[in-house]
């Protein structure tokens, strides 16, 4: 329960299109798979990206597996979501 | 023994290749012939060996491991990345060269990590695309340093690794003829809410201690230092202390450059040259 199992969640689901996929089919369930807090699986479940980055998670990873998500559409949500307060 | 000819510092922002139209195209221009300059000058130094120091962006290495300093030293290939409008095949290495870097920096105390078969990312695919795939004469020898992981590599330790690098190439028997890039920087802020900020004056401040081959003072700045003012991105800074180390004594020459928000990072390129 770290900041380290975001890492490899985020790490898995942004090098791998079968992950990411696996990931959009269920994101709760994908989530149970890593060593997680009740707030770390619902933070990676909902990609809330501004909350994986305060609980210590690279900026690096999160933008990339986010963007494995949501494609490259999703730069404006993703700025949105590293950017909340 | 082999002859190291010179050394260039350049960006890798890989916007440069997957989406350069969405920069002002006079930048794109400006950025492109700083590109063009760095192929001519390798082709006037008769160069035959490239080695590119960069860093992984967690695309090839993962949480499970990251190498302090990874060389390549068998087959090369890349991009791992699919988007970057660069065509994915073999590169070719120079494996021979490579070893007897790892094999010099090991009896030195230098704990190379290496690679049989790498799969290399944009950190030094782009470099590569743009400045050394249009002459087949150039052999690549990749090294990866951690610059942009956190807790990264030390600057010192860097410098140190250029500088049995260096002592490497000098003890070859070959007649090659090398050239090293240190590619990465300048200030970017990667995945954060500053995400799209440049930091010029930074840059600037840095190219001008490049001019002066004062690697001293990059040296010294810190980690905090460089996160606050150039951003998480410009940790890179490590992969041009490592090819200044490469070249020793160096007087250096400003090529170009160019802050641009669109690519997300201050893109600057220098030429070093034996002092």
């Amino acid at each position: 329960m770290s900041s380290n199992a975001l890492e490899k969640a985020m790490w898995t689901i942004g090098t791998s299109p079968a992950e990411a996929e696996k990931f959009r089919q269920s994101p709760a369930a994908y989530a149970e798979q890593f060593h997680l807090d009740a707030g770390e699986k619902a933070s990676l479940a909902t990609l809330d990206v501004g909350d994986m980055a305060k609980r210590g998670a690279s900026t690096l990873l999160l933008l990339m597996g986010f963007m494995a998500v949501k494609g490259p559409a999703g730069m404006g949500e993703y700025m949105q979501g590293i950017s909340k307060k | 023994m082999a002859t190291l000819v010179g050394g260039f510092l350049m960006p890798h922002d890989p916007f440069m290749s997957a989406a350069p139209h969405i920069a002002p195209k006079e930048k794109v221009d400006n950025t492109m012939a700083s590109f063009h300059r760095i192929e001519a000058r390798i082709r006037e130094l008769a160069a035959d060996t490239v080695i590119i120091i960069g860093d992984d962006h967690y695309c090839i290495f993962g949480p499970h491991c990251i190498p302090r300093c990874l060389i390549g030293i068998g087959d090369v290939d890349g991009p791992v990345e699919d988007w970057l409008n660069i065509p994915q095949g073999p590169i070719a290495n120079h494996p021979e060269l490579a070893r007897h870097i790892l094999e010099r920096g090991y009896d030195e105390g230098i704990d190379w990590s290496f690679a049989k078969a790498l799969t290399l990312d944009h950190g030094i695919a782009v470099p590569h695309h743009l400045a050394v795939r249009s002459n087949p004469k150039l052999r690549t020898i990749p090294i990866y340093l951690n610059a942009a992981v956190v807790p990264a590599i030390r600057n010192q330790r860097a410098y140190a690794i250029g500088q049995s690098i260096r002592r490497a190439i000098e003890s070859w028997p070959g007649s090659e003829r090398v050239v090293v890039f240190g590619t990465g920087g300048i200030s970017h802020w990667v995945g954060t809410a500053e995400m799209g900020r440049v930091n010029e004056a930074f840059d600037q401040r840095i190219l001008r201690m490049v001019e002066e081959g004062d690697v001293t003072s990059i040296i010294a700045m810190t980690d905090q230092e460089i996160i606050e003012q150039g951003g998480n991105g410009a940790l890179e800074l490590k992969n041009w202390i490592c090819a200044m180390g490469v070249m020793g004594a160096l007087k250096a020459e400003t090529i170009g450059y160019e802050a641009v928000p669109e690519w997300i990072c201050g893109c600057g390129f220098t030429e070093l040259k034996a002092a």
